[in-house]
């Protein structure tokens, strides 16, 4: 997990960083020089002796989503042919004499292209869930494509795709409605039931789409909505479908086990609501304002009943990720107070924060009694320290150490939140179990 | 002078004071003047010309706050002109000059103006050879310069789009225009990376005085105008498609980056 390449090279770092690092976000702009904080007595980091963090465009998933599911090959296979079906009835390549225009040209064949990505991408995905959900974008971009070239091979009309969307948001919300909560393991059915509803409720929520003046286009954006809301029902009914099929003869519902569970868990978030801190009053706000303050926003604005969410399933999930952040906050503020957590001041003592980051997301997967449970409460904290690595591979040449401030606090909300995951869903498995 | 309907829109805003003014006339109009807009290399030109806009006239408010020369209206009559150049098409021929057409350095990122106030102005308009000079002509012919301005307006925009105005907004000393960007058909051919420049002769039903005129904004939106409509184009000869009520802008350029694309 850890991709720390310290021991590349120092050419070939000098190499990378010189030519690659372009100024990047605001935050990082012009920390490139000394000379304006020459008075300052801090000492200094060179961003040359930083973790070397691959430098790349966006942030990966460190801990990627996963469903405990099988999904059949069969339906990978289906999948994948709906999406080369759908690229297929797009004449390649697609030149002027096909649509002269070369801007809506270049927008379907972009999306052509983008659908191929995210086939490839799937194929590679960690996590079979991961590759269906790139399969949701494959399938949506390759129907943009196809439906905007339907305008030009058979007058394809947006009404039609209209038509056929308002049917697959009926037919999802009839899905809801009818869904049975089978399951024999409270937790294992909690997380399985909590990825259906959240795709059931993905196709509902589908909105129309943005309009577009070029008739071509809009009924492309139609094109894209349809499949997307089709894929989600899909995936849907394939989880479900290969869940059932797991589950022993005899297994009956839990429902009222997820609904129950639910209730009891966000009746604990509503009572550690009020020790959430308050925005902290420091001035100048240091690495520990800025930890604090990051996972207190994040608690803010998380659910605080069961009705917030997708159905009883996601409410045990969401229950349990809301208490994980508060765990979180309590243990950030005992490793401040206790003086644990203080800025490093050297790049070896950033290297230090970063592996201890990763070493928690590994050991909270590795060792939590309730694995799966707790990489949903752990999968934002991966994020976040993507993001910090991201921002990480941006730091350029020599600078007070405070300059780190924010990257080391996401660094240490993600320890924070990755070191008390495991507890905390050991604790909601147990409110499963015992309702 | 408030644009109705500009939020989520790029104002771009031009003003210059009236010694400014006097001092250097054409360069002052062709620097000062400027919005935005990107400089794009176009070679050759290819003159369409087009009419476009409305049939109402708007008679100047005279009991309006901002003064009596002051009014708005969402169809000026207009003269639309479309080509593939690099320079304004249309100029004041300015005495002493070899022709008085801004070169390309003094387009100063393309959003350019002028103002027709007389008819004696009208006489100094000039127009680039791809042109429809005759268009132009009679535009400004049927302009009544005692009581009508002609505003002319011009700007860079990509091939594959074109612009609609929405609403022209005037007083006796600034004029603002509030554009719409719309997507041509998809059987038009056109370059994705090539742009043209629209230029527009908009008959405003006030006699401003060039002189006094020292404020120029400029809005380009996407979706659709801020007034009701009931035409919308189809492509390729397809049945206009339902009446756009609800679409806001989306895409906003930057003063920086471009004023359309």
């Amino acid at each position: 997990m850890d991709d720390d390449r310290s021991a590349a090279s120092a050419g070939s770092r000098l190499t990378r960083r010189g030519l690659l690092a372009v100024a990047g976000a605001s935050a990082m702009a012009g920390c490139s020089s000394l000379t304006e904080f020459g008075e300052s007595s801090e000492p200094t980091i060179r961003a040359y002796d930083l973790p070397d963090v691959d430098r790349r465009e966006h942030p990966e998933p460190v801990v990627p989503e996963s469903v405990p599911v099988d999904v059949a090959p069969a339906y990978f296979d289906a999948t994948r042919d709906r999406v080369t079906t759908l690229l297929a009835e797009i004449p390649t390549p697609l030149g002027p004499e096909a649509i002269p225009n070369g801007y809506i040209r270049e927008r379907l064949v972009d999306a052509a292209s983008d659908a191929a990505d995210r086939l490839s991408e799937a194929q590679g995905a960690p996590t079979q869930f991961a590759a269906l959900t790139a399969l949701q974008r494959a399938r949506a971009e390759a129907r943009y494509a196809a439906a905007g070239w339907a305008v030009v091979a058979e007058d394809r009309s947006a009404e039609t795709l209209a038509e056929a969307h308002q049917q697959v948001v009926a037919d999802a919300q009839s899905a809801r409605t009818d869904h049975e909560y089978v399951g024999s393991d409270p937790v294992r059915a909690a997380l399985v039931h909590h990825r259906i509803e959240n795709l059931l409720g993905r196709a509902i929520d589908s909105d129309e789409p943005r309009r577009e003046d070029s008739r071509l286009l809009h009924v492309a954006e139609w094109g894209d909505t349809v499949e997307s809301a089709r894929a989600y029902r899909d995936d849907a009914d394939h989880l479900d479908e290969q869940f059932r099929a797991s589950l022993p003869a005899d297994a009956g519902t839990v429902e009222a086990t997820l609904s129950g569970a639910a209730e009891t868990l966000f009746a604990d978030v509503q009572s550690q609501q009020s020790d959430v801190p308050p925005e902290p009053t420091a001035e100048d706000w240091g690495l520990h304002e800025l930890a604090i303050d990051e996972l207190r926003e994040r608690v803010k604005i998380g659910p605080v009943q069961a009705a917030d969410a997708d159905g009883p399933a996601s409410g045990v999930v969401e229950a349990n990720r809301q208490l994980t952040r508060f765990a979180a906050l309590d243990r950030l503020q005992e490793r401040i107070d206790s003086g644990e957590l203080s800025r490093p001041e050297s790049a070896a003592a950033v290297r230090e924060v970063r592996s201890a980051a990763y070493d928690a997301l590994e050991t909270a997967l590795a060792e939590s009694d309730a694995p799966e449970l707790t990489r949903t409460a752990i999968t934002n904290a991966g994020w976040r320290v993507a993001h910090a690595d991201w921002e990480l591979a941006r730091y350029e040449g020599e600078f007070p150490v405070s300059r780190l401030d924010r990257t080391i606090a996401e660094y240490a909300v993600g320890t924070a939140v990755a070191r008390v995951a495991p507890g905390v869903a050991e604790s909601t498995a147990e409110t499963l179990e015992r309702t | 002078m408030t644009l109705p309907g500009d939020r989520g829109r790029v104002i771009f805003h031009a003003g210059r004071s009236n010694s400014e003014r006097t001092m250097v006339p054409l360069t002052r109009r062709t620097l000062l003047s400027s919005v935005a807009g990107v400089s794009a290399a176009l070679a050759g030109c290819s003159g369409i010309g087009e009419s476009d806009g409305g049939s109402t006239r708007t008679a100047p408010r005279d009991d309006s706050p901002d003064g009596p020369m002051s009014g708005s209206t969402t169809e000026p009559e207009t003269l639309l002109l479309r080509m593939a150049t690099d320079r304004p098409p249309i100029w004041l021929a300015e005495p002493g000059e070899d022709d008085g057409r801004p070169t390309v350095r003094q387009r100063n990122r393309w959003r350019n103006h002028v103002i027709v106030d007389e008819a004696s102005r009208a006489d100094l308009v000039t127009v680039a050879e791809s042109a429809d000079r005759e268009a132009v002509d009679a535009f400004l012919a049927a302009t009544e310069f005692d009581d009508e301005t002609v505003y002319i307006e011009m700007g860079e925009v990509r091939e594959c789009f074109r612009l609609e105005l929405c609403h022209v907004g005037w007083s006796a000393s600034e004029i603002s225009t509030d554009y719409t960007r719309k997507t041509r058909p998809y059987t038009d051919h056109c370059e994705v990376d090539e742009s043209v420049i629209e230029a527009r002769l908009i008959r405003i039903p006030s006699p401003l005085d060039d002189n006094e005129v020292n404020g120029f904004s400029s809005s380009i939106g996407t979706g659709a105008c801020d007034r009701h409509r009931t035409t919308v184009e189809g492509e390729g000869g397809a049945s206009p498609t339902t009446p756009r009520e609800n679409s806001t802008p989306t895409e906003t350029p930057t003063a920086d980056s471009g004023g359309e694309q």
